[in-house]
């Protein structure tokens, strides 16, 4: 909502022909509104274009993109404006309405482990992406940055909801927007321009290790996700790659890939590090480096 | 576009590979999506080689028989690709049968039957169009040796594979509306029987598989100039 400028009449109302414009919206990504090093979260328009992979795989979680599954059933209302009416009728604009948002994950994409992960962003300042049914990125243009669209997160609302006769498992999700953010200063990174369709940016998925042991020399542990069984987790199999681990001496303050990677059985691994062996008493961190992951544990030697 | 245009984006979208894990004792390419894989077929693994499917269990194995000896695939195999068709009945027989006298090629089958009856949408929507569309998923089957309950095994199964393979694309791909429920019937043998119980084909093969009726909703798209 803006106010009034002196000395300024009615706006231009021309337009150009091809105006893109907003499809349906398909899903949205997640980005904290500040960074840890205080620097605010956005696309710099001047710039050539971010890889966007890098935004999903970033390792400073305070500047990584979260992108959601497709939404099913959205709807994006906005309360009425609100007056104060004089006696004689005269009305006085007091403010604009809020924005909502209320989507429903379907299916595979509505578990509790992922309504767990969709609880605790509203401990955190974190805006949105719109990403439509077309692949294109919308967000709020300003000072040649395209900005996430500010969230009230105490209002971010995640419910589960069981199938029943009719319906799938869902997660039913609503949010309002920042009630003071300027709608009139969306705008959005179409899929040609971006070289990517945005419905297609998927999340990292947390990986467990879990019983991690190591010696000077070699490291060993289980690796699962979240998802599965509550008996069966499902093992994070086929990082067997020396670039899909990364290991570091905390207590040296050194970091380096392992020597060799084994995995056997499928989701059990054996990491070797003898070119940089540890002593006894160091502490030993291991994570998770492989694209689309993300994950670490530390034991001591 | 044109509504053949979008459903042959869907086929050729559609994911023919099959990953899964290789048992050399057993022969059996371990994997928990069989997808369209039918005994007799030819599959190649990533470095092109190719293996005759001998057994299929279904969403269990596939039995393989490399076809140069020796060789093993690894994580993946790589079914046939769909051949894509769109037209009437007559038009449709004439042009598959001109394609190739080798079946192989032209097999399995899906096929858009004609008239396809759609909806346009004006300004005051986000749809660009309603498609009902009514597909045709096929292969060949051998009325001498199956019985009934050959056919559905051998082909109808895998034909419903395919099947629900094109529906996932069509899940998966964001322009279009989230499919919220289609028909679709299967037969043993795809063909006419006449009163005599004579079957007459509708194409010049004898196939079996299963028919679709979708109703597809595409949003509309930025406008380019």
């Amino acid at each position: 909502m803006t106010g009034c400028a002196c000395n300024v009449g009615l706006s231009n109302t021309g337009r150009p022909n091809c105006v893109p414009i907003f499809g349906i919206t398909s899903s949205l990504i997640l980005v904290p509104i500040y960074a840890n090093d205080g620097t605010k979260n956005g696309i710099d328009l001047s710039n050539a274009l971010p890889t966007w992979a890098n935004l999903i795989n970033e390792a400073d979680a305070s500047k990584r993109w979260f992108p959601l599954p497709e939404f099913e059933n959205v709807e994006l209302p906005k309360a009425d404006s609100q007056f104060e009416e004089a006696n004689s009728g005269r009305m006085v604009f007091l403010r604009q309405g809020k924005r909502s948002f209320a989507g429903e994950l379907w299916a595979e994409d509505s578990t509790p482990t992922l309504l767990g992960k969709l609880q605790v962003s509203r401990c955190v300042d974190f805006g949105v992406y719109v990403v439509d049914v077309n692949g294109n990125l919308i967000g709020s243009e300003v000072g040649g940055y395209l900005y996430p669209i500010p969230v009230d997160n105490q209002s971010f609302d995640p419910k589960f909801a069981f199938a029943t006769d009719s319906t799938t498992q869902k997660i039913m999700l609503g949010f309002d927007f920042d009630r003071l953010f300027d709608e009139s200063t969306m705008y959005m990174i179409t899929v040609e321009e971006a070289g990517i369709d945005f419905t297609t940016l998927e999340g990292l998925k947390d990986v467990n290790l879990i019983g991690l042991a190591s010696t000077t020399t070699v490291a060993t542990f289980s690796a699962k996700l979240d998802y599965g069984t509550a008996l069966n987790k499902i093992k994070y199999v086929g990082a067997d790659q020396l670039a899909d681990w990364s290991i570091t001496n905390v207590t040296d303050n050194d970091t380096f890939a392992p020597d060799s990677v084994t995995e056997n059985p499928d989701g059990t691994y054996s990491l070797n590090f003898a070119t940089n062996p540890a002593t006894s008493g160091d502490v030993i961190k291991v994570s998770v480096s492989k694209i689309g992951f993300s994950g670490s544990a530390t034991a001591t030697v | 576009m044109e509504t053949s245009e979008y459903v042959k984006d869907l086929v050729l979208a559609m994911d023919n590979s099959v990953n899964g894990s290789y048992d050399p004792i057993t022969k059996h390419f371990i994997t928990c999506n069989t997808k369209w894989a039918r005994v007799g077929k030819v599959v190649k693994d990533e470095d092109e080689n190719e293996y005759l499917i001998k057994d299929v269990n279904t969403d269990n194995y596939i039995e393989l028989q490399a076809l140069v000896n020796g060789r093993e695939p690894i994580d993946f195999v790589y079914l046939p690709n769909p051949f894509f068709i769109t037209g009437t009945k007559i038009a449709t027989n004439n042009e598959w049968t001109m394609v190739s006298p080798d079946l192989s090629e032209k097999l399995p089958l899906i096929w858009l039957l004609e008239v396809i009856s759609e909806t346009g949408y004006g300004k005051g929507s986000a749809i660009e169009k309603d498609m009902n569309l009514r597909l045709f998923f096929l292969d060949e089957t051998d009325p001498s040796q199956y019985y009934t309950k050959d056919h559905r095994e051998q082909v109808v199964k895998p034909m419903q594979k395919l099947m629900a393979e094109f529906l996932r694309i069509i899940e998966q791909n964001r322009k279009y509306k989230t499919v919220e429920n289609y028909t679709y019937k299967t037969f043993s043998r795809f063909g006419v029987e006449n009163d005599k119980g004579v079957l007459q084909n509708v194409l010049d093969a004898n196939l079996s598989g299963v028919a679709l009726e979708v109703n597809l909703s595409r949003y509309k798209e930025n406008c380019k100039c």
